[in-house]
């Protein structure tokens, strides 16, 4: 949703429709997944009738994740979009030939890792906070080179965000498990370099199972 | 229970300043229209009024884009920044245009010369305008190439056509059709402001509605009014029956009332508009 309203109009209005589903006590992603007829709602109410287009660039960038032929469907919601791509995925489940091409693999793992960061410290602190704090963490490790300097890149996250680390740490797990396409359990004392760690395992694991890349996907297409 | 409270607060707050502001523009637009009404028998106020409102309200209207462009930082990089940046240029070299027309009018008293400096900086306000609106549609440019968005547009550009073809020749036929510049200048005008009504009132159809287009809708109301205001003054000036003080003027004044209204409500929303919900 983010990713759609941001290439479609700004990061600055992304803030502002969230702060909007904030105001109807939507905060976090699961509380966004089990609403989505109150999303649709929303996004009428704040967009008008481009609240439609939204809706498709949104399925679209949804449907192109994992893998699955986007179709526009006439009068077509959110929710109908995604009951949709919910069905398409089950029915895809039982096949011997991979469910989702799409998926993320070991090349893209450094580029969602950096985005992942960027992305939890920005929910977490908002924008403009955010911006100082990536100021303080490119002081000790520039985020093009965070992926190859990761335990300078955890000491920094210690030494800005002291006690507050924790919930950041979680937040950029997360938020990297969210955009790898993996379950994400929440583990008391688990640190960020071992969700990233367990992250990498899987996405090795994934690619060697024979998923394409969606690199090599789209250059083939 | 007590976030409830604040947020039902907060937003009566806010509904109440929205409808405060709304009745100051209102207010201003019929004061404007009853100041015309006293003053048509007094031609020396007339012309004064004429010439020395426009530059004032154009000010208004730049002075609050320019302050929404500073509390909310310039960024080429970012969509909607850019189209704010593309009203505000366009809207503050009109001030320039309608200073320049003052100046001439009350500073040096002489009769405005056509086409002058003040045309430069009207039509070179088109530009920044124009692409602001096409910036802003540009996503959604597959719900404006709709089956209905397509009727409405053709309708409008029918109906321009109309309307050129009845004001180019009445052009040439007047004074200035020996001077070939001014002829260019003058059909500049409406064939700029049709061109702009061609991609301004599809997006009325399409942020006609939801309240974070609606600082947009403002500007966009503003721009039409700009566009009948133009119109008139085309044909009135045509045919002869235009004077300081005409009536139709009320069109530019109420135009740059709805522009300065809606960079007002840009300023107030900061990064977005929820100053609105």
């Amino acid at each position: 949703m983010d990713e759609a309203i941001r290439s479609l109009l700004s990061q600055e209005v992304v803030d502002s429709f969230h702060l909007n589903l904030k105001n109807k006590r939507l905060n976090n992603s699961e509380e966004i997944e089990d609403n989505l007829p109150t999303i649709s709602i929303v996004l009428k109410k704040y967009f008008g009738p481009s609240a439609q287009t939204i809706e498709n660039a949104i399925a679209q960038r949804l449907y192109s994740k994992y893998g699955l032929e986007f179709q526009k469907g006439e009068h077509y919601q959110l929710t109908d979009y995604i009951q949709n791509a919910r069905s398409k995925l089950k029915s895809a489940r039982p096949t011997s030939e991979p469910a989702n091409v799409n998926l993320p693999l070991k090349d893209d793992f450094n580029p969602l890792l950096v985005e992942s960061v960027k992305e939890a410290i920005e929910g977490v602190l908002g924008k403009d906070q955010a911006k100082l704090a990536f100021r303080f963490i490119e002081r000790d490790v520039p985020f093009e080179k965070l992926p190859q300097h990761l335990p300078t890149f955890y000491l920094a996250l210690k030494k800005n965000f002291g006690k507050n680390c924790g919930t950041i740490e979680t937040a950029i797990a997360r938020k990297l498990y969210q955009k790898l396409s993996l379950d994400f359990t929440e583990t008391p004392n688990t640190e960020l370099a071992k969700h990233v760690e367990v992250a990498f395992i899987k996405i090795t694991q994934r690619e060697q199972q024979g998923f394409v890349n969606i690199s090599d996907k789209m250059e083939r297409q | 229970m007590k976030q409830v409270t604040h947020e039902t607060s907060t937003s009566q707050v806010e509904g109440h300043f929205l409808d405060k502001s709304v009745t100051v523009i209102l207010a201003s637009a019929v004061l404007i229209g009853i100041v015309y009404a006293l003053a048509q028998p007094d031609q020396r106020f007339l012309y004064a009024l004429s010439n020395g409102l426009p530059p004032i309200l154009a000010f208004v209207a730049s002075a609050i884009a320019i302050g929404g462009l500073i509390r909310n930082r310039v960024s080429l990089r970012n969509r909607v920044s850019s189209v704010w940046l593309g009203y505000s240029l366009g809207v503050l070299l009109w001030f320039l245009g309608e200073s320049t027309w003052a100046a001439y009018a009350l500073w040096y008293s002489v009769p405005t010369p056509f086409p002058s400096l003040a045309d430069a900086f009207w039509l070179a306000g088109y530009v920044p305008l124009l692409c602001a609106i096409v910036m802003q549609s540009w996503p959604f440019r597959e719900f404006l190439s709709s089956r209905k968005m397509l009727t409405i547009s053709s309708i409008i550009f029918v109906l321009a056509i109309i309307l050129l073809s009845a004001l180019i020749p009445t052009t040439y036929a007047s004074e200035i059709g020996q001077d070939l510049v001014a002829v260019v200048v003058s059909v500049a005008y409406p064939l700029l402001d049709v061109v702009l009504l061609v991609v301004a009132l599809p997006i009325l159809f399409l942020f006609g509605r939801g309240t974070f287009w609606r600082p947009f809708l403002f500007v966009t109301i503003g721009l039409i009014l700009t566009f009948l205001g133009d119109i008139s003054f085309s044909w009135a000036t045509l045919t002869g029956v235009y004077y300081d003080g005409s009536y139709l003027e009320l069109l530019f004044h109420w135009s740059y009332l709805t522009l300065s209204y809606g960079f007002y409500l840009r300023l107030r929303s900061g990064s977005g508009a929820n100053m609105l919900e």
